[in-house]
């Protein structure tokens, strides 16, 4: 008889031995090293805030501290600044998921589940990239082919071509003679590669373009506050396989002007067209905008220039990511010499702020430059010039959670 | 309550069946224990105690994300790599006897994708459209995953009428724009 899958896997999970599998010692340790650095991190904004209001230091880079926030106003329309997060249909499963915009190299690389934590940021900005389940069709239609599936690839082409042809015999075309041609040229080029069960091959047709209209609202209890990622948008998206993505930017201010949104924990969602052919702005109807998520968003204090730096370093001509000064020590005896200076730093975004203070030119700051792993620790660089100085910046992340920015200035010749 | 004695009263209370359902997809025992032990800290490293309610059901959907990151890692770097490894051999701790043994001996067969299917629907009791949202696929997607998984484990079990996935709606793959 053939055994009962549900019974099967409840009888493997759930009446196994009552004994602990592992000591939870060791795993405790592990937490706690974790939880302290997380909470000595805050601890020293608010310390480090305070000191810095006393010394008359600004705020760069991060929010500016504030307490106002967009006002609810219960019959604004959908998915508009102060309205309601009910003002969409409940939702009943979501092709849209959201994958973690941070440069923590150890966070998940996967799809948040709604809930999970999306960013803890002290900047301006959150920068999230939002994937999109796509449907064989759409996958097909889309005309991209995923990595290294060549022999399913070469089904579908060939699947696809005969289709094309098909139709146009029966003078109901859908590719006209050269889109015939073209796909005849897909169905060599994959079974060339095919013949090859080693190659990598990706294969991605004029016409891998997929559509969505996709919107991120940040809210505070149920209000929306925040509005993003849709303003002259053509909601093209890059599709891999069944996945589409895209990036998509919200700006941390009240939709209603008001300025910097005050630190606390918002939900983030994103709208999204549920007709999946995508449409005009001015084309939505309520019935068709739906809700994925919620996740958190964090918004941390925003700190301070570190305090404490020696009085000859150039703070005019250097400004340094906010957070607590390590170190900071010339390169060598020479009073001509650069600096090194170490600055421990809090938030998500600690990278993306550093180089956006220093204005580095020729670094889009939403992409990682050089990363590399050595242990339990991570390091981001990236190099660049501004007048007077060669730069390096590393931002060094332990799977601790602790995290540190390095610049390394050194003077150019002058 | 401490997070210290939520953690305690957690793994040993549910510790064991938390393994057992890592094992059912990673299919073997030192793997399960280290998913394990990599979600609590997850989840305990931010989670606050007045959560402790969920804390299980959260864990468990970090293992499956934990799982899954793994296996796009793998592919990613991987991609001329064959996509399913095949585990060592089954715990005999764990499939104690009888049909456990065997329905987790044949989960092995199944690539990472159709046997967290196969774990979400028949030991987490989801729809299909609710296993596409915690994969981030599509529903149709689950389909073809849980119609392959069948394939596969039929000769293996003899029919299992369960993964029939007839209560969603067919997309014709490749139709007309």
């Amino acid at each position: 008889m053939s055994p009962d899958l549900t019974r099967a896997l409840h009888d493997a999970v759930d009446t196994g031995p009552d004994d602990s599998p592992f000591s939870v010692d060791a795993l405790t340790g592990r937490i706690r090293r974790r939880r302290t650095v997380r909470a000595a991190s805050r601890g020293g904004v608010a310390v480090g805030a305070a000191g810095a209001v006393a010394l008359g230091a600004v705020w760069m880079g991060g929010r500016a501290p504030s307490s106002a926030l967009p006002a609810a106003r219960p019959d604004a329309a959908q998915g508009t600044c102060g309205s309601p997060v009910a003002a969409f249909p409940p939702a009943t499963g979501s092709p849209v998921t959201l994958l973690p915009g941070t440069s923590d190299p150890f966070a998940s690389v996967g799809a948040l589940a709604p809930g999970e934590s999306a960013a803890r940021l002290t900047g301006r900005t959150f920068v999230g990239q939002v994937a999109v389940a796509l449907s064989p069709e759409q996958s097909f239609n889309a005309s991209a082919v995923a990595q290294g599936e060549t022999e399913a690839a070469l089904q579908q082409l060939q699947a696809a071509l005969a289709l094309a042809r098909r139709q146009a015999a029966a003078g109901r075309p859908t590719l006209d003679a050269q889109g015939i041609a073209e796909l005849e040229g897909r169905v060599a080029r994959a079974g060339e590669a095919n013949a090859d069960a080693s190659a990598v091959l990706q294969i991605v047709g004029p016409d891998a373009i997929y559509r969505r209209d996709l919107q991120l609202l940040l809210a505070h209890g149920s209000t929306v506050v925040a509005v993003g990622g849709h303003e002259n948008d053509d909601g093209e998206m890059f599709v891999q396989g069944e996945t589409a993505l895209r990036t998509l930017e919200l700006g941390l201010q009240g939709c209603d002007e008001s300025g910097d949104l005050p630190p606390g924990t918002y939900d983030l969602y994103v709208a999204y067209d549920t007709d999946s052919a995508g449409g005009a702005e001015a084309d939505r109807i309520p019935e068709d905008r739906a809700l994925a998520g919620p996740w958190t968003v964090d918004l941390l204090a925003a700190e301070p220039q570190p305090t404490g730096l020696p009085s000859e370093f150039p703070t005019d001509e250097l400004p340094l990511a906010g957070g607590r000064l390590v170190s900071a020590e010339r390169l060598s005896p020479s009073p001509t010499s650069g600096w090194r200076v170490v600055v421990e730093v809090d938030g998500d975004d600690a990278l993306r702020q550093s180089v956006e203070l220093l204005a580095l030119p020729g670094h889009d700051t939403t992409r990682t430059v050089e990363q590399a792993v050595d242990g339990a620790t991570a390091t981001t660089s990236l190099e660049g010039s501004i007048a007077g100085w060669d730069v390096t910046i590393a931002a060094e992340l332990t799977e601790a959670g602790d995290q540190s920015i390095t610049y390394t200035f050194v003077p150019t010749t002058r | 309550m401490s997070w210290e004695a939520d953690l305690d009263r957690l793994v040993s209370e549910r510790g064991s069946a938390l393994v057992a359902y890592a094992y059912l997809l990673v299919g073997d025992m030192a793997s399960a224990e280290d998913l394990v032990q990599d979600a609590l800290v997850r989840t305990y490293s931010r989670r606050r105690t007045e959560e402790i309610t969920w804390v299980e059901a959260y864990v468990r959907r970090t293992i499956l994300h934990t799982y899954l990151d793994g296996y796009r890692a793998r592919t990613r770097f991987a991609a001329v790599t064959p996509l399913v490894a095949t585990p060592d051999a089954v715990d005999d701790d764990v499939a104690a006897a009888g049909d456990r043994a065997d329905v987790a001996r044949a989960l092995t067969v199944l690539s990472p994708r159709e046997r967290a299917c196969v774990v979400l629907r028949f030991y987490d009791d989801l729809t299909l459209p609710e296993i596409g949202l915690r994969l981030g696929v599509s529903p149709g997607a689950v389909k073809r995953y849980l119609s392959d998984a069948r394939h596969r484990l039929e000769p293996l079990l003899g029919p299992q009428p369960g993964l029939g996935t007839e209560d969603v709606a067919t997309i014709t793959r490749g139709g007309a724009r």
